[in-house]
Order: structure tokens, then sequence, then C-alpha cells
């Protein structure tokens, strides 16, 4: 184990050969990054093959990571590249629906939060890049406004109408009611 | 209230509150604000979309996978060696051939570069063991004028080193030695040309290299299965750690006394994740020096292999 080492410090220990700094850097963001790519690919087995795509890069790219913002943040930008890619393969190349029903059909846990994610992946490839990236960043990621604008070398200002635009037009993809239930999530 | 300035707080504050990270205050101001204004309303429905989707974790299966896809796709040459050779078991292996260790020492080499090959994402199966005894035969045999007259491979427990017994027991297949025998001298380091056998090996890759520098390290286990535990400990994640104990340990259920060697691997096989176990054993049949398995699991799961592998190492 790895107790009481920061990411940077185990990015460090990584580059300089030790690779139990590399898994537990990897189980570390794992999660989050799979929970964004599940989110924007809108099924499991897209969002596993953008996640590894996600810590291939990462790690063959250790070296470039300059520590202008937290390691997290730079990897999920790089998660949200590598599924904005495989979107993007998708479109030009589609999986027949066969092999995704038949792969549907061997996953655990396959139940209307996945039909869900689906129109949520749908709509947020509908999002404009630039809004896309904030959004995901700071409401899935949960990054700080002034992170994003050094990731995205933005003001703080853009940042925060990316993000107002950005979920306004998710929820008109989306088709939501724009009722006053909007808090119900809150207490 | 509804000017620019007031709306931009709120959209601040959307984040924080759909995470219930708001003050109680602060959230009911929002609630309020929401009320009366569409557009923010709107805003608070396209995030409360993203926050509100199950936030759906990895699998172990997942996980594993994608450690291993990961892993494999980014191994460097110098990473550590996930190798456990076990010390030739002479007392307890009756029908260990004396002369057996010295080609099994490059010959694993040989399996792990045929393994290497399928996990590089070719499919050519290598189900069939065909392909690997002649890989082997080339690297161990032929290249055997390099191995030298066959003789008996042990580790020496002072120096920690592969060495060879005495060169007139090649071949006695009736003559069982103990490690005690050994332990009385008699005995005789690698040769030059041998030792280069080996690192040619390690030259062919990582994979090579590790088995090369596993089989030079001192390595005091001698049962099978307590080597097994020491190989999955230096697995590099738990789950695996208790793979290899399991897939492995099925094969040693099912093969007992007979395994000399042991090692694994994690890679990709035909694009999914895979650990490969291979094993060199004793229990040949005659005309056969040793015998060689290695099993292709998915992660995290032992209840078959994907596929086996396997050969014998010849004459």
């Amino acid at each position: 184990m790895v107790p009481d080492r920061d990411d940077g410090d185990l990015l460090n220990a990584y580059l300089d050969g030790d690779e139990e700094a590399f898994t537990e850097l990897m189980r570390r963001h794992e999660d989050r990054i799979f929970a964004m790519a599940l989110k924007m690919m809108g099924n499991r087995s897209d969002a596993l093959d953008a996640t590894q795509d996600t810590f291939i890069r990462a790690f063959r790219n250790a070296s470039k990571f300059r520590g202008d913002s937290a390691f997290g943040t730079w990897l999920y930008r790089i998660g949200l590249n590598s599924c904005h890619d495989l979107l993007r393969k998708r479109k030009r190349d589609p999986v027949p629906e066969e092999e995704i029903e038949q792969a549907g059909a061997h996953l655990p846990g396959v139940d209307e939060g996945v039909v869900l994610n689906m129109e949520l992946g749908e709509a947020l490839a509908g999002l404009q890049e630039d809004y896309r990236a904030a959004v995901l960043m700071h409401d899935l990621g949960g990054i700080p406004y002034e992170e994003i604008a050094v990731i995205t070398e933005v003001s703080i200002g853009t940042v925060k109408s990316r993000i107002s635009r950005g979920r306004r037009k998710l929820a008109e993809l989306l088709e939501h009611p724009t009722a006053p239930d909007a808090s119900k999530g809150g207490r | 209230m509804n000017n620019t300035g007031s709306h931009e707080r709120f959209s601040e504050l959307i984040g924080p509150y759909l995470r219930r990270e708001l003050a109680p205050d602060d959230a009911r101001e929002l609630e309020e604000h929401l009320a009366s204004c569409p557009d923010c309303r709107a805003e608070a429905e396209g995030a409360r979309a993203l926050t509100a989707a199950p936030a759906e974790g990895l699998t172990e299966a997942e996980r594993g996978s994608l450690h291993a896809a990961v892993t494999a796709a980014i191994e460097r040459p110098d990473a550590p060696a996930r190798v456990v050779p076990l010390r030739p078991r002479w007392a307890g292996a009756a029908k260990f051939v004396t002369a057996a260790a010295a080609i099994a020492v490059i010959a694993v080499a040989g399996i792990w570069a045929t393994t290497s090959g399928n996990l590089g994402g070719s499919d050519d199966s290598g189900a069939d063991g065909g392909d690997s005894p002649a890989a082997l035969e080339g690297g161990g045999a032929d290249g055997g004028g390099s191995v030298g007259v066959p003789r008996p491979l042990f580790l020496d427990d002072d120096s920690g080193r592969l060495l060879y017994g005495p060169e007139e027991q090649a071949g006695d297949e009736d003559e069982v030695e103990t490690s005690e025998d050994h332990a009385s001298g008699n005995q005789f380091a690698l040769t030059p040309l041998e030792q280069g056998a080996l690192a040619n090996y390690a030259e062919e890759g990582p994979l090579f290299k590790a088995f090369a520098d596993a089989y030079l390290a001192p390595v005091p286990e001698r049962d099978a299965r307590r080597a097994l535990l020491g190989l999955a400990k230096q697995a590099p994640l738990p789950e695996f750690e208790d793979q290899v104990n399991e897939c492995g340990g099925g094969f040693l259920s099912r093969n007992p006394g007979s395994a000399i060697s042991v090692a694994a691997v994690l890679g990709n096989f035909e694009g999914q994740g895979a650990l490969v176990i291979g094993f060199v054993t004793t229990e040949a049949p005659s005309g056969e020096l040793n015998r060689y398995t290695y099993e292709v699991w998915r992660i995290n799961d032992c209840t078959s292999p994907i596929t086996t592998f396997g050969g014998a190492l010849v004459r």
C-alpha cells in the first residue's frame, strides 16, 4: 500500500519506476473516471473502453503533467477527450444493435438507470464540446470553476457562462419539464 | 432579484445544492428563486440530470479487466518480474528427469515468448501446442548447443545462483537426487555461454527478462503451493492475488506433486484482460523431459480457462 502520498508524489514515484504508485493512482481515480465515461458513453462497454484509454493515455504522458492543476483534474480532462474520441468513432462506425443487446444481457444491474444514462449520453453528445466539458467537470467531477478555467485556458467568467448555458441546453435536450420540483434532490 | 449578478450567484449555488452541501438558509433562498425563475430552474434541471442518474461504479470484474489491460499497455521493459520459479523438487518428484531443468531454464522463457505474442493481441490460437515445442526446441535444445550436455540444475543456497550438478548424472532417469546431495558439493556454475543464452532471451522483452532474472535470483521456495502463494503476493492488486491462488491452486490439485516452475502474467487476450498462469511439470510421458501448460483466465473468473496452451520439452 502507498499511504499518505498525494497524487503528485505518486506520479513522480511512478515516473521513477514504482509500479505500486501507478496502481494506487488508478485505484484513486478509476471510479470517478468510469462514472463520467458511463454518463458520456451511455453503456458500460464503451465506458470501460474510454476509461482504459484514459489511463493508458495518462500514464504514457505522465511526464508531460506540469502540475498546473490537480492530477485528478488533468486526468478528468483526458477522460473527457477519450470519451469524445470514442463517441466520434461510434458515430462513424456504430456498434450493431444486436451486439449492444447481447452485451447488455450479460451485464449485472442493467435497469432503467442505464436507459436513463443512454438518453443522457445522447443529450450530452448534443452539447457544444466546450459546454459539455465544463458541465461534466463541474457537476459530475466536482471540479471548481477556478481549476476548470486553468485547464481549459479561459477566464472564470467564461467557465461560469459555459456551465450555466450547458446545463440549460442539457435540460432542453432531455426535454425535462421545467417544473419547480428541481429542488427535490435537495433538502 | 433577477438581475445578472443574482443569476450568477444562484448558478454557483446549484452544484453545492444538488450535492447537499448548501447551508439550509442558502438552500431555501435558492429554492425560492428557482420557483420564480424559469431560466435558473432549467439550469438546475440540467445539472440534476447529471447528478441524479445513478453513479454506477466498476464491478470487480470490470476493475480487474481494466487494470490488466492498462498494465499490459504501459508495461515497461524495466517492470519488476512477476515470476517465481520453483526450486526443482529433487526428493519429491520421482519422475523428474535430471536433465530437464537445464532445458527448462531456457524453455520457460520460450513459453512466455509465445504467450506474450498471443497476449499482444494476435488471434493465432496457440491452443495447438505444436508451435511452442518448436520454439522451445529452437531456443532450448538446438540452442542446446549452448546448453551443452544436459545436467541437473539446482539453486545454490549460499550464492543464490542457479547451478548445474555433476555432468555424469545427465540422463540417468533412475537416480533422483536430493538437495542434500547438492549441498555436499560437486557443483558447477552456469557457463558463460549458458549465461549468454539467458541474456539473449532477456533482450527479447520484459517477460523473457523477467523469467531470466527470476531464474537467476535466489528463490528459497521448494513447495509448489507456497511458491504459488509467493507469486500471488507479487500480484499488482489483491484481486489478482486471490485469482492466482485460486486458478493456479486448481492446476496444482489436478497435477499433484509435479510442478517445478510457476509464473504468471497479466495482459490482453483477444481484446480482453486476461491472467495467464504457466507451469512446468515433470509429469511427462517417456521421451519427454518436461511438460508445460499455461492457462489463460478471464479476470476474476476461475470457472474455466479461456484457453490452455501446452506442449512438451523434448530432448
